[in-house]
């Protein structure tokens, strides 16, 4: 074995399969609250599982995590709980009143962390987590159902730390969780009022997703601390929303999101100072969020359907569209009017109103070979020419309809008719259910009659 | 006086009157009073449905038209009354109901295909945990081809347009195979393609034996479409066939003294003629 | 428990809370006051705008400016750890978080709630980044700045008071100069932006003040519970009333006294966290007035729909008494009544017990009767409801907010010119509308009627 790979066993591992365990352990809840417009509840819980956790420890007053977990998920619920009630028997708002009710609780936690003095717990710990502390431990030290010997066994490094084995156990069950009861959330989280009707209870299935929140909240506070867990539930969901348009695959892609969060995370704040010859690594929670926020910009640029981009692209596509199919009619119109020497693009552009964008446009209408270019400017190919009717066809015949069927005044309809004369659905342009030779304007309807453009 | 009226208006009141016909009819209500906080919005409604037909019920705004159907389901609690369907209470024969929402309750933007809402019209069948089969996945197909939306089924709700989504909605309860619906305005902001559609399906129900209960908001098309009428203002002011109930003098003790809304639709009906309907595109 | 707790003594707090205790208690009190007393008036707004938990956003997003200002202050060579360079920091990046905020719910898909959760987790996160980096500095200045996280009063100076005593005056001054266009845009920004004004530039004005309010109290209440003093006061005065006249002040109050409070008592041991005392005490305003306030406090809700429950089983009863057995005012059975009214045995009981309790009706054999004190309150009702048909009939559009069946009197509600209206119109109507059958019972209820009228 390598030192490199020695070293990487030793220090790094534990604390990245804690962290990727916690990344998947909170996703999938965190992925569902963002789905029920309900993010903030992973904020709340993730403040309010403090007094549990103290609270557990000062009453026991034993480390016995086990304790500490159950006092925590316990004080997580009771603030959803508390808020909700809240919010139904005084008709507050829904933010304001777990607001009040979260911040109470961790101003509960804080002191009661200050005012017990023997209290090992580092405040610190509470925000930070402890990634980067967690080690293997001698063997002595652990349980019983989690001595797994190590491969290596030369004594240095013997047992997977609890926080791993309790993390992998955490986010196994609330996967197995959400996957049986998928059919139930998803319902209930759509549409609650039929879920009630059918018999399927939709409060309870919120209630046991709070649990589950609760659950993925405390098991990874323990070890990431509070700000890490409400980045963990929330930048993987909200990522994963851009990404995707169906429940299933928006919380398993929220879970590897959610792990690979988790991994590059350690990766910036344990490795990439080194890298970059600082003598210090940062905090890995920190730098863990900070890569759920870049995950989270890439997307809402990049995103295949939903991101800035493809929309910017498809807008552009769009208006490319429309301003090649304005300029094939203005040729028309212009040589319908008996210009028979064409437009220039000077005049072009005066009737259409686009800068140089119009210039591209007859380039590529050239290029397609619809329009050419003669002595006294642009004009259509026979080629153009029969697309172009079909273009002031549709636009005449909307006006025709927006006059007769809608009862336009025949000076309104220009305008509208500009618009709808793009329309196409199946490949094809949209073409009124309406029947005339002449347009509002009493100028020809092309294709109407017999009778070519002057 | 007021005895008088609630007679005409085809209320029983007397006590004795209640056990006799509740056992046919797929939907009792008796006494039923709902408060919001110490206000009532429904006060002492008695109804009870005919089976095999289809029923609006209409009322001005806040009426309390989706609160009785809310109030119905056991989606609100009442502050007295009683509901029965069928004669039974509704925990047992819930799987005999359906229910369609108003398009606005939910979030259209929820990452789910229309299949899969129609699939949801299922789930009550399916029970916990069980996996939707093929069969139910088929049944559900069968639902959306015949609102005339069987080659939209993978796409996402979203992308639906607002008519394409209640008559997804339409196909949901469909999928319920239930035997008395509750629809919450279903024709509300809908194209004339999908009113047709919304129509011929709700003809389809009744001939085949099923009751179904919309809140109507469209005055002028509710002698076209339904057989019998709830008038519902706070308390029913009338209620019967259509032929009966659907009264120039009741609809104007609903929406009060000043019909002027109304007018035109009431004298229509009062000469016997069905309403012009409006648009373009009928 | 058994540390700064146990020596809790009644008398030093009594000491600290009238300001004998000492110059810096009084001091570190009178700041937290000040800043109580803004953070109570800016936050009735934000709550009634909606922005309870943008605030909370906000102030998280604080920190990684606090962080970078700190830098910049010592790489510009002087101390980092002064009040107004990191004033400014906190303001500006908290500022971008709610702009975040907006940016992402306009652009993308995501919603408002994801979008917040993100920007607050990722911008605390780079926080918590910049203050390891700092630490990582050594600069040997950098103990001071973990307490923006918890919070700390101690050390705060008389300088530092008078800051947050301007702020709050800021605060107020801005909120009584805004107050008629702050209160449009909390409840009818369609209206405000019909009306022409600038809705934009006010709620920015809004957020504007929330930075800095949260801002200033960051080292007093640290980064985690700052955003407490918005909500918390503010919650608790819309207990108190509906007007915004009366909760604006009153949520100043709050946010004062507990912040009074709260400093108080953390004066009196080192170790008591002092954001934690403030948000405590705050919290402790909270649940008195979310138990005890008459306008919507639980206690009154609760009492309120009980009686009217109450009153509508009440109103079942009598009709059922006096209309029951066909017409005929004779004894009904109590099993009857109950079942038309879908109530288990329990309630009927229960209704019953209470319809005796009042003298309204007498049971014998599991039948009931009215008394004829019932007999003349079943007249009332029944005048009620005739009056509120006729009311719902005449007035159809307008009615249904304004229709209460089940309140004692009609007058109550409608006002006595309404009634003596709708009554001439009953009679009005009278021979027209009421043919032969029938006509005997109307008649009694409606002399019944006259009886109580």
């Amino acid at each position: 074995m390598s030192p490199a790979l020695r070293v990487f066993i030793e220090v790094d591992l534990p604390g990245l399969l804690a962290i990727t365990f916690a990344g998947v352990a909170c996703a999938i809840p965190g992925s569902l609250l963002v789905l029920r417009r309900e993010s903030m509840t992973g904020d709340a819980v993730s403040h309010a599982v403090l007094p549990g956790l103290v609270g557990a420890f000062l009453l026991s007053g034993s480390r016995d995590w086990g304790l500490m977990l159950a006092g925590a998920a316990c004080a997580g619920v009771a603030c959803v709980v508390a808020s909700e009630a809240l919010r139904r028997l005084t008709r507050m708002e829904a933010g304001l009143a777990s607001g009040v009710v979260f911040s109470v609780m961790f101003a509960l936690g804080v002191l009661l962390l200050r005012s017990a003095e023997h209290v090992d717990l580092d405040p610190d710990c509470v925000l930070y987590g402890q990634v980067e502390s967690i080690a293997w431990s001698p063997a002595r030290d652990a349980g019983a159902f989690w001595t797994w010997r190590t491969w290596l066994g030369d004594g240095s490094f013997e047992t997977m730390p609890r926080q791993v084995a309790v993390l992998a156990g955490a986010a196994c069950a609330i996967a197995l969780a959400v996957g049986v009861f998928f059919k139930e959330i998803v319902l209930a989280s759509f549409d609650a009022g039929l879920a009630t009707t059918l018999g399927l209870r939709p409060r309870a299935v919120s209630r046991g997703l709070v649990v589950l929140v609760a659950l993925a909240a405390v098991v990874a506070f323990e070890a990431v601390g509070s700000v890490l867990v409400i980045a963990l539930m929330v930048c993987p969901g909200a990522t994963a929303r851009l990404l995707t348009d169906r429940a299933g695959r928006h919380v398993m892609l929220s879970a590897g999101l959610g792990a690979g969060m988790g991994l590059l995370g350690y990766a910036c704040g344990a490795w990439l100072p080194g890298a970059l010859g600082f003598d210090r690594a940062v905090v890995v929670s920190g730098a863990a969020s900070c890569v759920g926020g870049a995950m989270f910009v890439c997307a809402l640029v990049l995103a295949p359907r939903h991101g800035l981009l493809a929309e910017g692209w498809r807008r552009a596509e769009v208006r490319r569209l429309v301003l090649r199919e304005d300029v094939l009619g203005a040729l028309y119109r212009a040589a319908e009017l008996g210009r028979a020497a064409g437009l220039d693009a000077v005049a072009l552009r005066r009737v259409i109103g686009s800068g140089p964008a119009t210039g591209r446009a007859l380039r590529r209408l050239a290029a397609a070979g619809l329009v050419r270019q003669a002595a006294g400017g642009w004009m259509l190919t026979p080629a153009g020419e029969a697309e172009a009717k079909g273009i002031v066809r549709a636009h005449r015949l909307w006006e025709l309809y927006l006059v007769r069927e809608l009862g336009l005044r025949p000076d309104h309809v220009h305008d509208p008719a500009s618009e709808l004369e793009h329309l196409r659905a199946g490949g094809k342009r949209v073409e009124p259910k309406v029947a005339g030779t002449r347009d509002p304007h009493d100028r020809a309807i092309p294709g109407a009659t017999e009778e070519a453009p002057g | 006086m007021d005895v008088q009226r609630h007679r005409r208006a085809g209320a029983p009141r007397s006590l004795d009157a209640l056990p006799e016909h509740s056992a046919s009819s797929p939907l009792s209500i008796h006494a039923l009073t709902v408060a919001y906080g110490r206000r009532p919005v429904l006060w002492n409604v008695d109804y009870d449905a005919p089976a095999g037909s289809l029923i609006a019920i209409v009322g001005p705004n806040g009426a309390g038209k989706s609160t009785l159907i809310r109030a119905a389901l056991g989606l609100l609690r009442p502050a007295s009354g009683k509901v029965e369907f069928w004669g039974r209470p509704y925990g047992e024969v819930r799987g005999r109901i359906g229910y369609v929402p108003q398009r606005e309750s939910v979030d259209w933007d929820f990452p789910v295909s229309a299949l899969d809402v129609v699939c949801m019209g299922r789930y009550g069948r399916i029970g916990w945990v069980r996996r939707v089969g093929r069969a139910h996945r088929e049944a559900a197909r069968a639902c959306l081809s015949r609102v005339g939306l069987g080659d939209l089924g993978d796409r996402q709700i979203s992308r639906l347009s607002g008519g394409q989504q209640q008559r997804v909605f339409i196909a949901r309860a469909l999928a319920q195979e239930a035997d008395l619906y509750f629809m919450d305005e279903p024709f509300a902001g809908v194209d004339a393609a999908t009113e047709r559609a919304i129509v011929d399906v709700l003809r389809a129900l009744r001939s085949e034996g099923r009751t179904v209960i919309c809140v109507h908001h469209d005055v002028q098309s509710v002698r076209e479409y339904f057989d019998a009428v709830i008038l519902l203002n706070m308390r029913i002011v009338a209620s019967g066939p259509v032929g009966e109930a659907f009264t120039r003098e009741n609809l104007q003790r609903t929406y009060g003294g000043r019909l002027t809304l109304l007018d035109a639709a009431g004298e229509a009906m009062a000469r016997g003629e069905v309403a012009p309907r409006g648009g373009h595109g009928a | 428990m058994t540390g700064a707790l146990a020596n809790f003594d009644l008398g030093a707090l009594a000491r600290a809370l009238t300001l004998r205790a000492g110059h810096n208690t009084q001091v570190v009190m009178a700041g937290a006051a000040m800043l109580g007393l803004a953070a109570g008036v800016v936050g009735a707004f934000a709550m009634l705008r909606g922005r309870a938990l943008l605030a909370d956003v906000v102030s998280h997003s604080t920190l990684p400016g606090v962080g970078a200002a700190f830098m910049v202050g010592v790489a510009m060579g002087g101390e980092g750890r002064s009040f107004v360079p990191l004033l400014v920091g906190a303001c500006a990046t908290g500022l971008l978080g709610a702009l975040a905020v907006q940016g992402i719910t306009r652009v993308s898909r995501v919603r408002d709630d994801a979008a917040m959760a993100l920007v607050l987790s990722v911008f605390f996160g780079a926080g918590t980044v910049l203050l390891s980096v700092i630490q990582g500095l050594g600069t040997g200045r950098e103990g001071g700045l973990k307490t923006f996280i918890y919070g700390q009063t101690a050390t705060m100076l008389e300088g530092d008071a008078r800051r947050l005593g301007a702020i709050a005056l800021l605060a107020c001054a801005v909120v009584v100069v805004l107050f008629k266009e702050f209160r449009l845009l909390c409840f009818d920004r369609a209206l405000a932006r019909a009306q022409g004004w600038p809705v934009a530039m006010l709620d920015g004005a809004l957020i504007g003040l929330v930075v800095v309010v949260l801002a200033a109290g960051l080292p007093a209440v640290g980064v985690l519970l700052v955003v407490a003093l918005l909500v918390i006061p503010a919650g608790a005065a819309r207990f108190w009333s509906d007007r915004l006249s009366v909760i604006v002040p009153l949520a100043g109050g709050a946010g004062m006294a507990g912040a009074y409070a709260g400093a108080g008592v953390s004066s009196l041991a080192p170790g008591l966290p002092a954001g934690a005392m403030i948000v405590l005490c705050l919290g402790g305003v909270f649940v008195l007035s979310a138990l005890g306030a008459p306008a919507r406090g639980l206690g009154a809700v609760w009492w309120r729909g009980t009686r009217a429950r109450r009153r509508i089983a009440l109103d079942h009863v009598l009709r059922a008494g006096s209309e029951g057995a066909g017409g005929s005012a004779g004894p009904v059975a109590a099993a009857a009544i109950g079942g038309a009214c879908g109530w288990s045995g329990a309630r009927t009981m229960l209704v019953l017990a209470w319809a005796r309790l009042r003298g309204l009706a007498r049971t014998r054999a599991g039948a009931v009767d009215l008394t004829a004190r019932g007999r003349s309150e079943a007249a009332r009702v029944m005048r009620n409801h005739l009056l509120w048909e006729a009311y719902l009939v005449r007035y159809a559009e307008m009615a249904p907010s304004h229709v209460h069946f089940a309140a004692d009197l009609i007058e109550h509600v409608l006002g006595a010119e309404v009634v003596r209206e709708l009554e001439r119109s009953l009679e009005a109507e009278e021979p027209a509308g009421a043919p032969a059958e029938g006509a005997g019972e109307a008649d009694a209820a409606r002399h019944g009627a006259g009886g109580t009228a």
